[in-house]
């Protein structure tokens, strides 16, 4: 039998496109936690700590005001600590649960700050998935969102590539949650995407029993109930009612310039978590690139041409 | 320079977003099998594989959508004469 933890929080972290919707909803079936849909509360937090550098080095914001006003540093973030606490502790009440768990898709970006706040206070779930599926699909997730997430938003000023973006923005997020997994140690729990969606049973009773919860058998198939949709989530969210592998590996369909590109950027930390790296064998020649989009356009045309046929 | 049928298979198998076996028959990209960007590697494929450059207007999934179909254009262009009408 698992000890319980003595703290109530849990926090998925993982950048977007991760898996980490699939994970909250796998935890919210259990009978003593709430996962329920986004409520950005940690990044809010994390976001209400920003400060702004200006004249001499000087960083101004929330904390640095109040704190030229006599209020302790450690006051506001305890204050912005239960803030949280007791509108998710009592969100948890209200449903006859006693843990919960928060999940926004942006906290990856944010850990620093929010581990600043909540201190021991969380026990943390990180989620990875290989890069380059990562990418792939966080571009279909802006485009349906019409939007980019402000986290995001600088990353493509900065590339023109939308996939090249999320590329950096990627090796970026995995980077601080390395650096995060060394100063927290045990408080983080990994998870896998792929051994997630190909071994949901032995991944979750690990996860289970890190978090010091019961696992029962019933699990996988109430977190996948169509029925039950509670709060926020993107347009992928509840659209899932089985757990499968096909979203595994779909970056291999991504043309050999595009897996050139992105695995310079991406290789080294795909490899450093154990991911295939993508090949980035093959030509750069001019000619041949030139020939690859040259035949962009035909192909385009005749898919078109065929659905105009169908 | 030619192009072997289990090349072929084995390079269209990569490309599958799923795991559905590909048989000769089986509709590629007009049933979303395989996507459009596969269809450029595709054609490089055969281009580099055969050593021939592929005239636009033969891009099409006539020509494509199946591994039969891509045996057939690829022996077509090998012999012309052999299957002009």
């Amino acid at each position: 039998m698992p000890t319980a933890h003595k703290q109530p929080g849990i926090a998925i972290v993982g950048f977007p496109r991760s898996g980490t919707t699939l994970l909250r909803r796998l935890l919210d079936a259990h009978p003593q936690i709430d996962a329920p849909g986004e409520t950005y509360l940690l990044s809010s937090c994390a976001r209400f700590l920003e400060t702004r550098r200006v004249v001499d080095g000087v960083q101004v914001g929330a904390l640095s005001g109040v704190s030229m006003l006599g209020v302790e540093e450690q006051e506001i973030l305890g204050r912005l600590r239960r803030l949280v606490t007791e509108i998710r502790g009592a969100r948890a009440a209200m449903i006859g649960k006693r843990r919960w768990v928060e999940k926004t898709a942006i906290d990856a970006f944010h850990l620093d700050a929010i581990a600043k706040v909540f201190g021991d206070e969380l026990q943390f779930v990180a989620m990875i998935r290989h890069g380059a599926d990562v990418c792939m699909s966080t571009q279909e997730w802006c485009a349906q969102a019409e939007s980019y997430p402000r986290e995001l938003h600088r990353y493509v000023q900065q590339y023109l590539q939308p996939l090249v973006a999320f590329a950096h923005a990627w090796v970026d997020s995995i980077a601080s949650l390395e650096r995060f997994r060394e100063r927290r140690g045990d408080a983080v729990h990994l998870v896998r995407y792929e051994e997630l969606v190909t071994e949901p049973t032995s991944v979750l009773r690990e996860l289970f029993e890190f978090l010091g919860e019961s696992w029962d058998d019933e699990i996988v198939a109430r977190g996948l109930d169509p029925q039950k949709i509670d709060g926020f989530g993107d347009w992928k969210a509840y659209e899932r009612v089985s757990i499968d592998a096909n979203s595994v590996g779909r970056w291999r369909t991504l043309s050999q310039g595009t897996l050139r590109q992105l695995g310079e950027i991406l290789n080294p930390t795909l490899e450093r978590l154990g991911y295939e790296p993508l090949n980035t064998s093959g030509s750069d020649d001019p000619a041949e690139t030139l020939r690859r989009y040259q035949l962009g356009l035909l192909a385009r045309s005749a898919m078109a041409a065929k659905k105009r046929d169908e | 320079m030619s192009l072997s049928r289990d090349k072929l298979y084995e390079f269209l198998q990569e490309k599958a977003l799923s795991d559905t076996a590909i048989e000769e028959e089986t509709p590629l990209f007009s049933s979303s099998l395989i996507d459009s960007f596969a269809l450029v590697d595709l054609i490089l494929f055969i281009e580099q594989s055969c050593g021939v450059k592929i005239a636009p207007f033969d891009v099409n999934l006539d020509n494509f959508d199946s591994v039969a179909k891509i045996l057939q254009f690829v022996e077509s262009r090998a012999n012309p004469s052999s299957t002009s009408s």
